[in-house]
């Protein structure tokens, strides 16, 4: 049973079940309260009958002109919970919101190029390989150097499809290239 | 509101209303102040209007809420104006509105909007038609219904509608319904979850049968897919659930989990995904810990360690599996072993805002386990950071005008700031520093005062369990000691502050009337035995200097010693968390009343009267004895070690149950 649901602060001390997994990165706290105090409608969560947090979308916007944007910073699922389109009803969600009322021409979020299970999941939601970005994810002393597909999907704003091109995974950039 | 008032900005007023909507549900006002700040937001409303944001909208939605009558509220959030700005939160309070003032004509046609036109998949949605529709009790309503429920039964969301609306009218329609859902999702790990709250009304057999039926495997076991796993996993939870007198339910699921050992779900899923046939070997876990029935019998001495093999087996293959690190963290510490349930605890990498909120499974009462100061280093952090982020954040909130976030953001900073576990973890700092006679500046959480506002965030429900409705937990059957409250923590901080009058000779007793006073009034049942015991001696101590003879450090002295003797003949000869917690006490408070003997001699005052002197002299002396005999106990008790050892593992090696394990 899924319920969408805003995200407050207060719901920090509750998603356990979904943070204690490996993937899923915990963050300081002043990194979701700018989130939440800047981007409010882009923060959400999905939630059972009783109330337990499942799963949770963090996302923003940012670029000007063409590049004005929703962006998702982090998506995790409770363990419990995977393989039932949660994933699915939070990026709808995110995309709904980011075309109304943010008007944004496209969404778009960064993942591993090793992590073939969510480009595979992504692809199925209409997203596509914009860019390479080499070495994006670095500096990290438990982790290797790796390159991260900047994954993109056009909103209703972007009618010609600018935003997204074809063979993206060749096209390489530098970090410093990508707008943040 | 004097910035408003002087400089009348459409902003300046949007800062007052939520500001007095804030102090409106706040705690700290009075009902009267509650109904004069709230009816000064709705007064103020009208100068900011019309809305312009979303966020303007929720603020004023709040403010509404607050009022006697509520169809102003529910008019605003029906009004055209309001619902363009398509919302989440917006969309919540409006259905929220309607079902608290029972307006079920409009829950329906809410419903019915959300799951239609605007295509959500809302499960409450869903509920709340469905009991709209039985409300309502009319043949075209519940018609439209059941029709919606029938285009949309391979849905989760819609199968599980279809299970909650007919548990609404009849059993046997339920067990349908489940039976329906189960057939759809049956191979998806939250269906036992999902049905649950469902099927402790279902005839029992009937139900086991079926879902007995429903686990099929392509080729076989040993080749299941993820789907097939899940399904058997799924099956095995509900026996779990409704057969708890099934004494081959161990046995079987640890056959299941060795033939799943070759199976792709497991053999090919990458190291930090998860392994539902995992569940298998939590659920044998968790049944031989609640003691229910096994065919072959694990002596009661032997249960924990026999459990901790399963899952040491099970962890081996699975890294990241959450719920057997902390049941391994849980099980270690249980029997006094800090070192392995430390490398458990790290795996999952706590950190940030979960070390208020999970780090008691491995910090509750360390001082008395483990007297350690690593683990406890960051944890200041996230206490540091709420004293200065969330402030700041605050203030963004304000300037961004995200008002649905100021009640959040306000709430948050305050239970971190007076979190209970913040004030056991600053406990704990002070007491390792005692009996590791080490400065532990670095560690201090400051400020530290006895509160009545101690907030409860610690999460006690993550550990594995499949608990009846009713029935006391597993982790509380398994934790270390009584759950340490803010009775505990004010206890504590009495006691540390005692302790720094009695070292510094300050004459204060305000904190040993405070604690007497707690003692006498406050539930105790957060205390152990022991703990209770070295606050008394405190409070003694305390009593003592106050009038200083010979003979009333002699008494102490005596009472001391006496309740050593008193605490070591009983409870536990062998390791476990009781026994290192007795002894850690009792030598912390040895520590202490060492210390302030010392801190007392050293008085000018003192120092000329040779009887008390001398006295101080002998009770150190005794205390020092008493001390050397629990350390001889326990060096002789660590000796042993290797041969109880020995003989433990020989008879954990012929139980069936590890006998059974496939540990290759």
């Amino acid at each position: 049973m899924t319920s969408l649901r805003p995200f407050h602060a207060t719901d920090l001390f509750r998603v356990n079940a979904v943070n204690l997994d490996v993937l899923t990165e915990n963050y300081h706290i002043s990194f979701y309260l700018s989130y939440l105090a800047q981007w409010p409608t882009l923060f959400f969560s999905t939630v059972d009958p009783q109330g337990e947090i499942t799963g949770y979308m963090m996302g923003k916007t940012e670029g000007r002109g063409k590049e004005w944007h929703g962006h998702v910073t982090c998506l995790s699922v409770a363990p419990d919970y995977r393989r039932i389109g949660l994933a699915r009803t939070l990026v709808d969600n995110l995309e709904r919101r980011s075309e109304d009322p943010y008007d944004a021409y496209f969404i778009d979020l960064f993942v591993r190029a090793s992590n073939a299970l969510a480009i595979g999941m992504y692809r199925n939601f209409g997203y596509s390989v914009y860019r390479r970005v080499v070495g994006y994810y670095g500096g990290d002393d438990t982790v290797d150097n790796e390159d991260a597909f900047d994954m993109r999907k056009p909103l209703k704003r972007d009618k010609n499809r600018e935003s997204i091109r074809e063979n993206g995974e060749n096209f390489r950039v530098r970090p410093e290239d990508v707008y943040l | 509101m004097a910035l408003q008032k002087s400089f009348p900005r459409r902003q300046y007023t949007l800062w007052t209303i939520a500001s007095c909507y804030l102090l409106a549900i706040s705690d700290g006002v009075t009902p009267q102040e509650k109904t004069l700040f709230s009816t000064l937001a709705s007064r103020l409303i009208p100068l900011a209007e019309p809305v312009t944001t979303a966020e303007e909208a929720i603020l004023k939605a709040r403010v509404l809420e607050l009022m006697p009558k509520s169809d102003d509220l529910i008019s605003f959030l029906y009004d055209d104006a309001t619902e363009k700005w398509n919302n989440l939160e917006l969309a919540t309070m409006r259905l929220e509105a309607v079902v608290k003032n029972e307006r079920w004509d409009e829950v329906f046609d809410t419903s019915v909007a959300t799951l239609t036109a605007e295509n959500r998949d809302d499960f409450e949605s869903w509920k709340q038609m469905a009991y709209a529709t039985t409300k309502l009790d009319s043949e075209q309503r519940t018609k439209a219904f059941v029709e919606l429920l029938e285009k949309r039964i391979k849905t989760r969301n819609g199968a599980l509608a279809g299970v909650y609306y007919a548990s609404l009218r009849d059993a046997e329609e339920t067990f349908k319904a489940a039976k329906i859902y189960f057939e759809n999702f049956a191979g998806r790990q939250c269906a036992f979850e999902d049905l649950r709250p469902y099927v402790m009304a279902f005839d029992v057999q009937q139900w086991l049968d079926f879902v007995d039926k429903q686990i099929t495997f392509s080729t076989s076991i040993e080749n299941a897919t993820q789907s097939e796993v899940d399904t058997l996993v799924n099956a095995r939870k509900f026996h779990y659930l409704l057969a708890p007198e099934n004494k081959s339910f161990v046995d079987e699921n640890i056959s299941l989990y060795n033939k799943l050992l070759t199976s792709p779900a497991l053999q090919d899923k990458l190291e930090t995904d998860y392994f539902y046939g995992d569940d298998l070997i939590l659920m044998a876990a968790t049944w031989l810990l609640e003691g229910r029935p096994v065919s072959s019998t694990v002596p009661k001495e032997d249960v924990t360690v026999a459990v901790i093999v399963l899952l040491e087996t099970a962890a081996s293959r699975d890294k990241y599996q959450i719920y057997i690190r902390l049941w391994l963290t849980r099980l270690y510490l249980y029997m006094g072993c800090f070192q392995p349930a430390l490398g458990h605890y790290s795996i999952l990498s706590i950190k940030n805002i979960q070390v208020d909120v999970l780090s008691h499974y491995l910090l509750s009462r360390v001082s008395t386990i483990c007297p350690t100061w690593k683990p406890l280093i960051s944890t200041r952090d996230i206490y540091d950071a709420n004293a200065v982020q969330t402030p700041y954040h605050i203030k963004k909130v304000y300037e961004n005008g995200a008002f649905s976030q100021v009640a959040g953001f306000m709430e948050f900073g305050k239970r971190l700031s007076d979190s209970t576990n913040k004030g056991i973890l600053c406990v704990e700092a002070k007491r390792i520093a005692r009996i590791l006679g080490m400065k532990m500046d670095g560690l201090a959480i400051n400020p530290i005062l006895v509160s009545t506002k101690w907030k409860e965030n610690r999460d006690f429900s993550i550990m594995y369990a499949i608990t009846r409705k009713g029935e006391e937990t597993l982790e509380t059957k398994y934790r270390l000691g009584p759950n340490q409250t803010g009775v505990w923590v004010n206890a504590f901080i009495l006691k540390e502050s005692i302790i720094d009058e009695l070292l510094t000779a300050d004459k204060r007793r305000e904190h040993s009337s405070s604690l007497k006073d707690l003692l006498a009034k406050e539930n105790l049942e957060t205390l152990t035995p022991v703990e209770k015991w070295s606050l008394e001696m405190v409070l003694q101590l305390s009593a003592m200097v106050d009038s200083l003879t010979s003979d009333s450090v002699t008494t102490l002295q005596k009472c001391f010693t006496e309740g050593i003797e008193k605490f070591t003949r009983q409870g536990n000869t062998s390791l476990s968390w009781e026994w290192f917690h007795l002894r850690f006490t009792l030598v912390e408070t040895a520590k202490i009343v060492v210390a302030s003997l010392d801190s007392l001699a050293a008085l000018p005052g003192v120092k000329k009267n040779g009887k008390v002197v001398s006295s101080i002299n002998t009770s150190k002396k005794a205390i020092q004895a008493a001390v050397d005999i629990l350390k001889e106990d326990a060096k002789k008790l660590k000796m042993g070690r290797e041969k109880r050892t020995s003989a433990c593992v020989k008879r954990i090696s012929e139980l069936d149950i590890v006998k059974n394990l496939d540990v290759s």
